[in-house]
C-alpha cells in the first residue's frame, strides 16, 4: 500500500475496476475479491487456446503477481464442457501452409506462459472442470493447485496428430508414478475425474456442483496465505464422496505398465507389450500402432531427456521439436485426418518405426541457434 | 398466409420404444390408438409459437422426422438412412425405460446422425472412444426422452431414472421421462388435457 513506483500504482488503479473484458471476449480477466480470475471464453471451441488469448493472459498474470492486493490467481473455462481442449492447432497448421509465422510465435509465447505459471509468485488455482488436454494441461498442471471434478477428462493425445506431448509434458510426465507418464504420452490414454487426482495431474477433487461455492469461498478470503487457500481446497476435497471407493482405473495394470514401458526404444516397448500378451497390453499395442512413428520416437526421447531437466530446459527442447514438426509431414497430416476431415486414418510418413532413424531424431532435437527459446 | 420458417427435428431410437406414439402425441394432440411398425421415415408437423406472448413471438413449423430402423443395420442400409440426417436443427433420442438395450443404443443412434452432418470445429483430438469427448464438439441440441415409465414398478423407478440421468449427461442433453398412460384411452376423443388444441396443417406422413 503506497509502496512501489508510480507505474505500479497506476496499474493498481486499473485493477480496482471490476472487469476488463477484451474486445473479442475470448478471455475474461477480472479482479474478484482477493483474486485475479482468468476465464477462457470460447465455449463453442471448447476454450481452445489462441495466440491472442495467450497475449492477454501473460501480461495480466505478470501484473497480478506484483499487485499487493491480489492474493491468488484462478483460471477456469466456460461452457461447462471443457476447461481447455488444447491449443488452436488447426489455425497453426493452416498458417504454416500459408507460410505465415504463427507457429513460431504461438509455441514460443505459450511455453513462456507455461513457465510463468510454474514460477508464479502468487498461489495459482486451476479449476480443471471438463475436458483438459494439450494446451489446457499446459496452463494448469504447472500451477500450484489443480482442482478436478467428476466431469474432468485428461489426455495428452498429441502422438495421434503427429505432434508430441508438449507444454512441459517432457517435465511432468516422467515425474508421475512409475512409467505412467510414458504410457499416457505414447498412447494418449484418457484419465477421468478422480483418477486425475490419483495420478497426480490434479491436486484436489471436488463435485462439479460444488465448484461454484468453492470459487466463492476462495474469492471471499481476506488476505489469504497459501495455507489458507490449501485449507479451503482440502475441505471441499474431503467432503466429496463421488467415486471415492472406486479404484484407480489403471491400478491392476500398473505393474504391466511399469515393466513394458521401461525400455529405451519404442520398438522394445512394443515387443514388451506383445510378449506380455494380456488383453490390456494387446489393446494398448493396437493404440500405439495407430500413432505417428516419428511422434512416438520423439516422445520417448523427449520424456527420457526431460526426466533430468529443469522445466525451462524442457521447454527449450520442446520448442525445437515444435519447429521441426511444423516443417515435417506428420503434423499436418494428423491435423487433417483427426481435426479437419475427421476420417481418423492419417497416412504417416515414414509409416514404419524402423524408417525413423537416430539421425532423423537428432535433427528434431537440434538447437535452433539464435531462434532458441529464451526466458 | 405468409410462409413459416421450418425447423427439422429428428426422432431416433430403437424399434418399439414409442417414437411414432410420441410424434403423434406432439403433433395430433392425441394418443396413438393403433401403433404399427414405421417403415422408412414418417414426418409429422407441429406448428409452434416460439416465445408466445412476448414481442419476439414467431410461429414455426416443427417437422418431426421419425426415422425407423435398427442401429445395427448393415452399412448399406445406414447410408440410405443417412439422407434423412441432413440439415438437422435438433435431435430427440427416444429410449424405452423398460428396455436397457434401447438406452445403450442411443449413443450409436446419435453418432450415426451427428457424424453425417457435423461441421468439424477442428478443436478436439478425439480417437472416437470416449462419450463425453464425442459429444463435446456438438452444437445441435439433444433431447433424451424415456418412455413407458408407468410400466416400471414404483420401487424400481429411482434406479432406472438414475441410470438415465447419467446417459443424458454424457450427451450433454436435456432429459424427459414420459408416461403415456392407458387411462387416457377412456377420455372422449382421446384429447390430452394440458395440450392446448394446436393448429394442424395437414402434415401428412411419408411412408415408403
Amino acid at each position: 500500500r503506497g509502496q512501489g513506483s508510480k507505474s505500479v500504482s497506476s496499474s493498481l488503479l486499473t485493477q480496482r475496476m471490476s472487469a476488463h473484458i477484451d474486445a473479442a471476449g475470448e478471455v475474461l480477466l477480472e479482479r474478484k475479491g482477493c483474486a485475479g480470475v482468468i476465464t477462457m471464453n470460447r465455449p463453442k471451441h471448447l476454450n481452445a487456446l489462441t495466440l491472442s488469448m495467450i497475449r492477454q493472459i501473460y501480461p495480466q498474470l505478470k501484473k497480478w503477481e506484483q499487485d499487493p492486493e491480489t492474493f491468488l490467481i484462478i483460471i477456469k473455462g466456460s461452457g461447462g464442457k471443457a476447461f481447455c481442449a488444447g491449443g488452436d492447432i488447426k489455425a497453426i497448421s493452416e498458417a504454416k501452409k500459408a507460410k505465415q509465422n504463427l507457429s513460431q510465435d504461438f509455441f514460443r509465447e505459450e511455453y513462456i506462459l507455461n513457465n510463468a505459471i510454474a514460477s508464479c509468485q502468487k498461489p495459482y488455482v486451476a479449476l480443471i472442470d471438463g475436458i483438459t488436454m494439450g494446451g489446457g494441461v499446459g496452463v494448469s498442471v504447472h500451477g500450484r493447485f489443480r482442482v478436478a471434478t467428476e466431469r474432468s477428462l485428461f489426455a495428452m493425445p498429441e502422438t495421434g496428430i503427429g505432434l508430441f506431448p508438449d507444454v512441459g509434458g517432457g517435465y511432468f510426465l516422467p515425474r508421475l508414478q512409475g512409467k505412467l507418464g510414458y504410457f499416457l504420452a505414447l498412447t494418449g490414454f484418457r484419465l477421468k475425474g478422480r483418477d486425475m487426482h490419483t495420478a497426480g495431474i490434479a491436486t484436489h477433487f471436488v463435485d462439479s456442483e460444488k465448484l461454484h461455492m468453492l470459487e466463492e469461498d476462495l474469492l471471499s478470503l481476506k488476505s489469504p496465505s497459501e495455507e489458507n487457500i490449501a485449507d479451503v481446497l482440502e475441505a471441499y476435497h474431503a467432503e466429496s464422496m463421488m467415486d471415492r471407493g472406486k479404484s484407480f482405473i489403471l491400478e491392476e495394470h500398473m505393474d504391466k505398465i511399469n515393466r513394458c514401458f521401461s525400455a529405451n526404444t519404442v520398438e522394445q516397448i512394443i515387443e514388451n507389450l506383445r510378449q506380455d500378451g494380456s488383453p490390456f497390453a494387446i489393446e494398448q499395442l493396437k493404440v500405439i500402432n495407430r500413432m505417428s512413428p516419428t511422434s512416438l520416437k520423439i516422445t520417448l526421447r523427449q520424456l527420457m531427456e526431460g526426466s533430468s531437466k529443469t522445466l525451462q530446459e524442457v521447454l527449450t527442447m520442446e520448442y525445437r521439436l515444435t519447429q521441426a514438426c511444423m516443417g515435417g509431414h506428420d503434423f499436418h497430416e494428423g491435423v487433417r485426418a483427426v481435426l479437419i476431415d475427421k476420417d481418423q486414418s492419417p497416412k504417416w510418413k515414414p509409416a514404419d518405426l524402423k524408417e525413423v532413424t537416430d539421425e532423423d531424431l537428432n535433427r528434431y532435437f537440434k538447437s535452433l541457434g539464435s531462434n532458441d527459446l529464451k526466458f | 398466409m405468409a410462409s413459416l420458417d421450418r425447423v427439422k427435428v429428428l426422432v431416433l431410437g430403437d424399434s418399439g420404444v414409442g417414437k411414432s406414439s410420441l410424434v403423434h402425441l406432439l403433433c395430433q394432440n392425441q394418443v396413438l390408438g393403433n401403433p404399427s411398425w414405421t417403415v422408412g421415415c414418417s414426418v409429422d408437423v407441429r406448428v409452434h409459437d416460439y416465445k408466445e406472448g412476448t414481442p419476439e413471438e414467431k410461429t414455426y413449423y416443427i417437422e418431426l422426422w421419425d426415422v425407423g430402423g435398427s442401429v445395427g443395420s448393415a452399412s448399406c442400409v445406414k447410408s440410405t438412412r443417412a439422407v434423412f440426417y441432413n440439415s438437422v436443427n435438433g435431435i430427440i433420442l427416444v429410449h424405452d425405460l423398460t428396455n436397457k438395450k434401447s438406452s445403450q443404443n442411443l449413443c450409436r443412434w446419435s453418432l450415426e446422425a451427428l457424424n453425417r452432418d457435423l461441421v468439424p470445429t477442428g478443436v478436439l483430438v478425439t480417437n472416437g472412444d470416449y462419450d463425453r469427448e464425442q459429444f463435446a464438439d456438438n452444437q445441435i441440441p439433444l433431447l433424451v426422452i424415456g418412455t413407458k415409465l408407468d410400466q416400471i414398478h414404483e420401487t424400481k423407478r429411482h434406479e432406472v431414472l438414475t441410470r438415465t440421468a447419467f446417459l443424458a449427461e454424457d450427451f450433454n442433453a436435456e432429459e424427459i421421462n414420459l408416461v403415456i398412460e392407458k387411462r387416457y384411452f377412456s377420455r372422449e376423443n382421446n384429447q390430452i388435457p394440458g395440450f392446448p388444441d394446436r393448429k394442424r396443417f395437414g402434415g401428412g406422413t411419408l411412408r415408403n
